[in-house]
């Protein structure tokens, strides 16, 4: 099939309802005019309070943020570090990495837990990266978190605007909500290491009742430069919901060894002639990162490295 | 030298011109009632923007980003709501995108196959392509509605349609160019 007749196919797809022109729900002027008037009072009220809320047309996003957002993202995405912040000399309650799970534990299992401790979010953390669950990790935060992100420049940002029109292709939209968020930047960021291999993200201690100290570990990655410290977090978590998570980031090199990843293409070259290299890479040392490759490159990793 | 329209000449000329076209985008990607409301949410929108509502040919894209955002914005509602009810599965989640069962006529297992497809692209991607097939929008203006070059539609499209066609192979849906009407589907 080419893509022409894909499209096509899709075209003869369309799920418009055939009576979608008759008057089930098509508002007249009139009364469309009548629903303006009754939102009126609040919806000039809100305005006033909140102007972001309204969805703005593609234009007015201020500019500034277009560089400043991409290059958040990309720093988060390339990335990493451990700094080790947050060691001190009372050592609170650790909590060791988690190992790969035996079996893959489901959305559902992973939330039904009730409110949890901080060192059991992160907990659960590492479970549903090692999963790849990340319906899982999305829901552990609270939908009002704030994620910042503080670099080695000095430069600071809160993100929780969508990216969508700025930077569409980057990152994925992984909770697929119609949005490209801050959210959206940290399971990405948690993809990538997945996908490489990684078998716990992050290790974490309890500073107190509603804080986690972090630091990124990425414990069996496949390309990690063992020189390279890796990024510290913070984590806010109030009735076991993160609600701000705060990401120190330190400048390096590329986190990774291109010499592996480029051996491991060519290796997926060499020995699987049946997948597609395109949709495996961005280029002969980037793994693409998607729901779909996630687990593709995790397995073809294990046999890769098996093979030595 | 013309006077100016009013205020509610515009926002009639807006409606007249654009409501059924946006209605229909958000019956392709919301139930019936949501799809309702998320039209009116868009006149809502445009009427307390009409300041910002460019002129001519852009009004039209100017409201199918705002559509698309207020699209977005119902799917991260009904997203939120399944989370709370601890319903969460990533089968729905990748329906999610796709207008449910009710409020669509699937005329054939095809199209179904299809709309499965599309629902496991990217969302950028897959919205990409809707909005060329089902609204029917230039390259340009697809681009106007994502906030990007026509260039790039370009090469986005080519790379979404390589992947969606290799989607429809793996699930072996394969269509005639036309369907001989009265046709068995």
């Amino acid at each position: 099939m080419t893509h022409d007749q894909a499209f096509e196919a899709v075209r003869q797809a369309d799920p418009l309802p055939t009576d979608s022109a008759g008057p089930d729900g098509f508002l007249s002027l009139t009364a469309l005019l009548d629903r303006i008037d009754e939102r009126s009072t609040n919806v000039q009220t809100q305005e006033r309070i909140d102007g972001a809320t309204t969805p703005p047309p593609p234009s007015s996003r201020p500019r500034w943020l277009v560089p400043m957002l991409a290059g958040a993202a990309a720093v988060i995405a390339a990335i990493v570090f451990v700094a080790l912040v947050f060691t001190g000399n009372d050592e609170p309650d650790v909590i060791e990495p988690v190992p790969p799970p035996t079996t893959v534990a489901t959305s559902t299992t992973l939330l039904e837990a009730a409110v949890l401790s901080p060192l059991e979010v992160t907990g659960v953390y590492n479970e549903a990266v090692a999963a790849g669950d990340w319906t899982a990790l999305r829901a552990l935060y609270a939908d009002t978190a704030e994620f910042e992100v503080n670099s080695e420049t000095g430069e600071t940002f809160v993100e929780r605007v969508a990216l969508v029109d700025l930077v569409p292709q980057t990152p994925y939209d992984w909770d697929g909500d119609g949005l490209v968020d801050g959210f959206d930047a940290l399971i990405d960021d948690a993809a990538k290491v997945a996908a490489h291999g990684t078998t716990a993200f992050v290790s974490c201690s309890q500073l107190d009742a509603g804080t986690a100290a972090c630091q990124e570990v990425w414990e069996g990655h496949a390309f990690a430069r063992p020189e390279i410290p890796h990024n510290t977090w913070t984590l806010t978590i109030v009735d076991g919901v993160i609600t701000t998570h705060v990401l120190e980031v330190v400048r390096t090199d590329n986190p990774f060894d291109t010499d592996l990843t480029s051996q491991y293409n060519l290796w997926v070259s060499d020995n699987k002639p049946e997948l597609s290299i395109v949709e495996l890479f961005d280029d002969i040392i980037t793994l693409a990162i998607s729901p779909d490759t996630v687990p593709v490159h995790r397995e073809l990793i294990a046999e890769w490295q098996a093979e030595g | 030298m013309g006077t100016a329209p009013s205020s509610d000449a515009r926002f009639r000329k807006l409606y007249e011109e654009h409501y059924a076209d946006i209605r229909s985008y958000c019956l392709r990607r919301l139930p019936v009632d949501a799809a309702n409301e998320a039209a009116a949410e868009v006149f809502i929108v445009a009427w307390r923007k009409l300041d910002k509502v460019p002129g001519g040919t852009p009004a039209r894209m100017w409201l199918f980003a705002v559509a698309r955002n207020v699209v977005g914005h119902q799917h991260r509602s009904r997203s939120q709501m399944k989370r709370l009810r601890s319903k969460l599965q990533q089968t729905a989640d990748r329906h999610a995108d796709v207008a449910p069962a009710e409020s669509v006529v699937i005329r054939r297992s095809q199209d179904r196959a299809v709309l499965d497809a599309l629902a496991r692209m990217k969302p950028d991607d897959r919205d990409l392509i809707r909005l060329k097939m089902w609204e029917e929008l230039s390259h340009a203006e697809i681009g106007q509605v994502f906030g990007i070059s026509a260039h790039a539609v370009d090469m986005r499209l080519q790379r979404a349609g390589k992947k969606l066609a290799r989607l429809l192979s793996a699930t072996k849906v394969v269509r005639p160019q036309t369907i001989p009407e009265g046709g068995e589907l």
